[in-house]
């Protein structure tokens, strides 16, 4: 899930307090069970389907951005 | 961990062996650090509940930067204090080492196998970590 280029660079982020526990926490726990859920789904998935939610996740976050921008 | 189980302590481990020992590594790692995680999230909302219900303490929070635990000691202290940050952030410190444990079982193992040139290109990458993490700490 973690490169060790990327671990080589977090642990500076650590020491100089630079990670936030309450947003990494949840972003870590999404990753793992998305990385290890997803390449078990992934060979029994069909490609068009897997667009389909790819774009509409996507446009879910677009509009949110948006959303926030703007308000 | 050993370099290769099932394999005699005087065989060395075949490339196979190898893998397996670094993806059971890898395995255990981000297994372990999950479990924290969750713990530590558990705790939090349980401990701090307030953090999660308003956008504004949130925000607070996380503008008083100070109030991370940054360094080994204070995760340990948070962690025996029951501050769910403290966990989370025990957790992730876990995430990241895990490639750094995975690096650390390839290196033992090609140094079993008296595979020279891997050994000393492990050798090499954890020094460079080592390196990074020891200049973060001396710049930070």
């Amino acid at each position: 899930m973690i490169g060790l280029t990327a671990a080589a660079s977090a642990v500076v982020y650590f020491a100089r307090g630079d990670i936030d526990p309450l947003i990494a926490g949840p972003v870590a726990i999404g990753v793992l069970v998305g990385a290890t859920q997803g390449s078990k789904w992934l060979a029994g998935i069909r490609a068009d389907r897997l667009r389909l939610l790819f774009v509409s996740v996507l446009g879910v976050v677009a509009v949110q951005m948006i959303w926030k921008g703007v308000g | 961990m050993p370099p290769a189980r099932g394999a005699g302590a005087l065989t060395p481990p075949s490339p196979r062996d190898v893998r397996a020992a670094v993806g059971k590594v890898l395995h255990l790692g981000v297994l372990v650090s999950a479990g924290i995680l969750l713990t530590g999230y558990v705790v939090g909302l349980v401990d701090e509940p307030k953090w999660f219900d308003s956008h504004a303490a949130e925000q607070a929070h996380l503008r008083a930067r100070a109030g991370f635990p940054h360094s080994f000691a204070a995760v340990w202290d948070g962690i025996w204090r029951g501050s769910g940050e403290a966990i989370i952030v025990a957790g992730l410190l876990v995430l990241i080492l895990t490639p750094v444990a995975g690096l650390v079982t390839s290196a033992v193992a090609f140094a079993r196998r008296r595979d020279r040139l891997f050994t000393a290109i492990s050798t090499s990458v954890l020094s460079v970590i080592l390196v990074s993490f020891l200049l973060g700490r001396l710049l930070g």
